[in-house]
């Protein structure tokens, strides 16, 4: 046979189809014998012994097919968690990623945390809103015990590609909130408290409990997150975060002590502070306390 | 051929595949190998024969093809940044190339990684990336005959772990 008409022979079907499909050229190109219950050496089994191929391979993958990867065999696992290229797409490192590069955010935002809620940029910040309620998965028995599950892989994965530094909470005190700049009425440089904050940066586990505590300190389920890009006194690229709360919706009088989210966070709401901000930020719920206990019918 | 541009006048050089068969390949198009390329840098003179032990002619001849194809591509530039690495877009003459049994899939990626032809092995790992995608951990195993060798309560353990991120 000519040997430039084989390699021109169509290639009619993908691979998974060949078997299907007993006219195709492609078929035969099996390697012979591993029919025989194919326990032999076949290239899928030779080239996927090679650590380097695995992770070429993986490292192609969007995030939960990746993390899912884990679950095939333990020679699978054993290269996931060695490689530290996969250890970064999965959040399970931080990168040294340069400031040019868009720091990539943990998919774990976008689908339990602010699902559904617009992301953008308002004056240099990218903005991330909590839902309008609760979180829809909390009020869901089986999703809260898949999102809340102790060993979660969530738990021990970083927020971002980069360190992300809860820097300062914020009080949202006017009662009218017009979309769509709460910027325009808050002024992010003046109008917070300084957090206790770790210039490593805080996981994911972390970062949760602070922004719950916050929330169960406010008795209101709703907040925003302002994410501002800085430069660490390293050098290197951070997320410096300002959390605003919004006690404007309370859902129950502040007399009731029930929390919002009873049982996810163990951290008390003082320890975040700094101690010299922990009496202007007290003194600042006593004066929203008041307003609503003048101007709030209960 | 289709895929031949202008008439080839430059040094020929022959590769003797592992099951015996002797290939002809241009030499620019051989080069796409930087095992190769480096070999001929190394031996100097043109006509070489060289033999290529570890693959055999089916799977050379697409190899050449595939280099032959590619043969003005620009070489590639070190590290890829994390989103280029992954995306999983293959150009319609790949996707087309890339068509064959699994079989021949995984030996073009093993003869690609051999001879260093880093497009070529790109293109093999994203095609089999695709074929993994939105696949279960047990189709997986069986698409590609892994043993699953956890056991049940650690595979579920995993899973678990895991399950927060899975679509619902």
């Amino acid at each position: 046979m000519d040997a430039l008409d084989e390699q021109k022979s169509p290639l009619c079907v993908a691979w998974d189809d060949a078997s299907s499909d007993p006219d195709c050229p492609t078929g035969s190109q099996t390697t012979p014998g591993d029919d025989n219950g194919n326990k032999g050496h076949t290239a899928a089994q030779a080239a996927l012994a090679i650590p380097e191929i695995v992770e070429m391979i993986l490292l192609r993958l969007g995030f939960a097919d990746l993390l899912r990867m884990e679950q095939v065999c333990r020679s699978w696992q054993f290269i996931m968690r060695g490689s530290i290229i996969i250890r970064r797409a999965l959040f399970f490192e931080q990168s040294s990623a340069s400031y040019d590069e868009k720091p990539a955010l943990n998919p774990f935002f976008e689908k339990w945390f602010c699902p559904g809620y617009y992301c953008e940029t308002i004056g240099g910040y990218f903005v991330q809103r909590g839902p309008s309620g609760k979180f829809p998965w909390f009020e869901d028995s089986k999703l809260k015990e898949i999102v809340l599950y102790e060993k979660a892989s969530w738990r021990r994965m970083w927020p971002s590609t980069v360190p992300v530094v809860l820097e300062a909470v914020s009080l949202h005190t006017r009662r009218q909130d017009p979309e769509p700049g709460i910027s325009d009425h808050v002024d992010l440089n003046r109008e917070h408290s300084l957090l206790r904050s770790d210039t490593n940066g805080m996981n994911l586990s972390g970062f949760l409990e602070a922004m719950i505590s916050l929330m169960n300190h406010s008795k209101s389920p709703e907040f925003t997150v302002f994410w501002k890009k800085t430069t660490g006194n390293s050098g290197k690229p951070r997320w410096q975060l300002i959390a605003l709360l919004n006690p404007s919706q309370l859902m129950s009088p502040r007399t009731d002590t029930k929390p919002i989210y009873p049982g996810i966070s163990k951290m008390n709401f003082a320890e975040l502070l700094n101690d010299d901000e922990l009496s202007r930020f007290l003194s600042w719920t006593e004066v929203v306390d008041d307003y609503y206990n003048t101007h709030v019918d209960w | 051929m289709a895929d031949t541009p202008a008439p080839y006048s430059g040094p020929m050089l022959t590769f003797i595949s592992g099951d015996g068969v002797h290939i002809e390949c241009e030499r620019d198009v051989a080069e796409r190998s930087l095992l190769i390329k480096n070999m001929l840098e190394d031996l100097g003179g043109a006509n070489e024969e060289i033999p290529i032990p570890n693959v055999n002619e089916a799977v050379l001849k697409k190899v050449i093809e595939w280099c032959r194809h590619h043969k003005n591509d620009p070489p590639s530039t070190g590290e890829e940044d994390d989103s280029r690495r992954k995306t999983t877009d293959i150009d319609e003459w790949d996707q087309k190339f890339t068509q064959v049994d699994q079989e021949m899939l995984f030996e073009i990626i093993l003869a690609a990684n051999y001879l260093d032809i880093k497009g070529l092995l790109d293109v093999g790992c994203k095609t089999v990336a695709n074929m993994i995608k939105g696949k279960s951990p047990e189709e997986i195993r069986k698409t590609f005959n892994i043993q699953n060798d956890f056991t049940p309560e650690e595979e579920d353990q995993i899973r678990r772990e895991n399950e927060w991120a899975e679509d619902r």
